[in-house]
């Protein structure tokens, strides 16, 4: 077995047996959101076991319905700093441990050859000091490509505040960089991370999406395809903020998510429902973690990366909030009547992934479908559309499906639950 | 006068069945009656075999593939592999719809056979992408992977590719336990493999049983306990699968 160079770790931390560690430090990363291993298509050069497959692979769900693709895991857990929100804090009476590069090496070869994993997503509490943390997941990294020729994917976890030096041997042998933005806004974030700062997180944010976008321009002005530039992240890179932990509202923390979206051009915004893991009295009281919103968050974030939606369309000075009772596009369309319905034989691409209960596949499916003649109501449910929402808001050859009016009231009780459908229903007759 | 119904008689293979297709298109028949040699069912009407024959079945899916691209020949080959029962018909409608319309026969959802084909190959292509992740290797003495599942359709040669990529220099085994089929790679070439025991136990390496503990130590740790939901992990993960896991421990 492969040991690895023996670097210190503090010496007052007992280290527990392997099966242990492995234990303390799954539980310590357990709450980052972030197990996706796609968006990577990186043959690296060298590589002599592993591929990434470019639409990621779910290994295993856990007792939480959470798909586990990576080895999720931190370096160590012992931490200098004290977020308030933060199962690793400081303060926090909890077992330690600390891997060395040698064991996690092997971990991830040995987990990667049975088909547990795609790959490793590393993280690590703050260990004496952003270097000597960021150092040692780096060396895991590098390790893993050069002396075993691991092509299988990476993600690594970004120390703020860790030198720029680092962040490149990072880009470099990882697929995946991140940096977590922890927070929605810089009040919070000095408030409960008072040793994190707004720059902190932008700054290798900011470093990683030039970096990427550099490459990029580098391999375009070469002329042979085949004299490509190294590769820097090629999965590019993703962020997580907590949310319910602080007072922000959902249409502040999509505005954010959209800008991240836009300008550094992000893969994707982890939110994690604040699961109270301290008494702090910086933090809410909460019975259970604000699992519906963060739900609503994820659609609404779906609606802006896939649906042509822009956040501000999602919002007004009414609503600052996703609404808990309906989907946000379906609250959408209830605040713009006039926009429906909409024909399913005419309506142009965009107009029919507006329409709720249709998605993007359903939407293709009209439009491949209508060009053998037309689509009528009860087709569009063989194409895969959601006849329960979708049925209030579009037509087909003139015609609602199953006997359905134009009517947004009724279609705003019925949505909300507050009315049954009440269509008239056939009765199956009785047999005996 | 109408004509005697006719009832196509092939071999359980890819082959046999297009052979099949190819006579019954050479009638231009719509609608036939299609079914596996040696079921021994009796027919009303003498039913007309079909002797497979390597070169007409690949004509007939030339032609397919001429007609309806490459993934026309997959939505056949996937229909096929799904092992659904009556089958052959709503293959038969997609293929002459395939050959008459072309490539846009994929949008034809509206039409039954066409929809029902089109789901077949979306069920097959899951279920073979969910088991390269759900598939466990095991290590045994000599070095060599033995991995062992039960898949809803014949998936294991769809799965293969994945593992050629994944493990190109290791020796490893597949084996579908279901069907009693399994293939093996060594490095350069697969090769079909007769035999293959059920139990691996005595032959496992040494570390073998202190990593699948590791795994499910892990497995374990990694779940949320505030988040617990059950019912959203067999969503995924139907526990007819489980039985090959090493991390579900019943």
């Amino acid at each position: 077995m492969n040991d690895g160079p023996r670097h210190g770790v503090p010496a007052v931390i007992h280290q527990p047996d392997m099966t242990r560690k492995v234990a303390i430090l799954a539980e310590s990363a357990r709450y980052d959101v972030s197990c996706s291993s796609s968006g990577s298509r990186a043959v690296r050069p060298g590589a002599v076991q592993g591929a990434p497959a470019h639409s990621g692979i779910c290994h295993s769900w856990s007792a939480d319905g959470r798909c586990i693709s990576l080895l999720k895991i931190l370096y160590t857990n012992v931490c200098e700093y004290n977020c308030a929100y933060c199962i690793n804090r400081s303060d926090n009476d909890l077992p330690r441990a600390t891997f060395t590069v040698g064991q996690l090496v092997d971990l991830t070869l040995n987990f990667y050859r049975r088909n547990y994993i795609e790959g490793l997503f590393l993280s690590s509490a703050v260990c004496r000091n952003p270097d000597w943390t960021m150092e040692r997941m780096v060396l895991v990294v590098e390790q893993l490509r050069r002396v075993h020729g691991f092509g299988g994917y990476i993600h690594l976890k970004v120390i703020p505040g860790s030198a720029p030096e680092l962040l490149e041997r990072a880009g470099l042998a990882a697929d995946r960089l991140s940096v977590n933005i922890e927070l929605p806004s810089e009040a919070s974030l000095r408030s409960l991370a008072p040793q994190k700062t707004r720059e902190g997180v932008l700054l290798p944010m900011l470093r990683i999406s030039e970096r990427i976008g550099n490459i990029a321009d580098n391999r375009r002005s070469f002329p042979v395809r085949t004299m490509k530039g190294p590769l820097f992240a090629p999965a590019g890179q993703s962020t997580q903020l907590i949310v319910g932990a602080s007072p922000e509202p959902d249409r502040q923390i999509l505005r954010l998510a959209e800008a991240l979206y836009g300008r550094f051009g992000l893969k994707r915004v982890y939110y994690s429902g604040y699961i109270p893991v301290s008494q702090d009295s910086r933090l809410p009281a909460l019975n259970a973690p604000p699992l519906l919103r963060e739900h609503r968050l994820y659609q609404a974030d779906w609606l802006v990366r896939f649906y042509g939606f822009q956040s501000a369309e999602l919002f007004d000075d009414q609503h600052e909030w996703l609404d808990d009772q309906i989907d946000p596009k379906a609250a959408w369309a209830l605040r713009h009547p006039d926009l429906f319905p909409v024909e399913a034989n005419r309506a142009s691409l965009e107009k029919l992934l507006r329409i709720p209960g249709i998605g993007v596949r359903s939407a293709r499916r009209i439009i491949a479908a209508r060009r053998f003649g037309p689509l009528h109501p009860e087709d569009l449910k063989k194409l895969g559309v959601v006849m329960k929402r979708a049925r209030f808001f579009v037509t087909a050859s003139g015609k609602f499906w199953n006997s359905t009016t134009w009517d947004p009231v009724r279609a705003e009780r019925v949505l909300r639950g507050l009315e049954k459908s009440g269509t008239p229903r056939m009765r199956q007759l009785p047999l005996w | 006068m109408n004509p005697t119904p006719r009832v196509f008689i092939y071999e359980n293979s890819f082959e046999g069945l297009l052979c099949a297709f190819a006579a019954a298109d050479r009638e231009e028949l719509e609608q036939c009656g299609f079914a596996v040699q040696g079921e021994g069912r009796t027919w009303l009407w003498p039913p007309t075999p079909v002797p497979v024959q390597v070169e007409t079945a690949v004509e007939f899916l030339e032609r397919l593939r001429r007609a309806g691209g490459r993934q026309a020949v997959l939505h056949m080959m996937y229909g096929f592999l799904a092992e659904v029962q009556k089958a052959e018909q709503p293959l038969y409608t997609f293929a002459l719809q395939t050959l008459r319309v072309g490539k846009s026969v994929l949008g034809m959802r509206t039409n039954t056979a066409v929809r029902q084909v089109a789901d077949w190959k979306l069920k097959v292509g899951k279920e073979a992408h969910r088991m390269t992740g759900l598939l466990r290797f095991m290590e045994l003495q000599d070095g060599t992977l033995y991995a062992r599942f039960e898949p809803d359709h014949n998936v294991l040669l769809l799965v293969t590719s994945h593992f050629q990529r994944r493990f190109p220099l290791d020796n490893w085994v597949i084996h579908d336990q279901r069907r009693g089929l399994a293939i093996a790679w060594d490095g350069k070439n697969l090769h079909p493999v007769v035999g293959v025991p059920g139990n691996v136990d005595d032959l496992l390496s040494r570390r073998e049983i202190s990593f699948q503990r590791l795994w499910q130590e892990y497995v374990q740790a990694l779940a949320v306990p505030e988040r617990h939901n059950p019912r959203l992990q067999r969503r995924f993960m139907p526990s007819r699968y489980w039985k090959h896991l090493v991390e579900q421990i019943f």
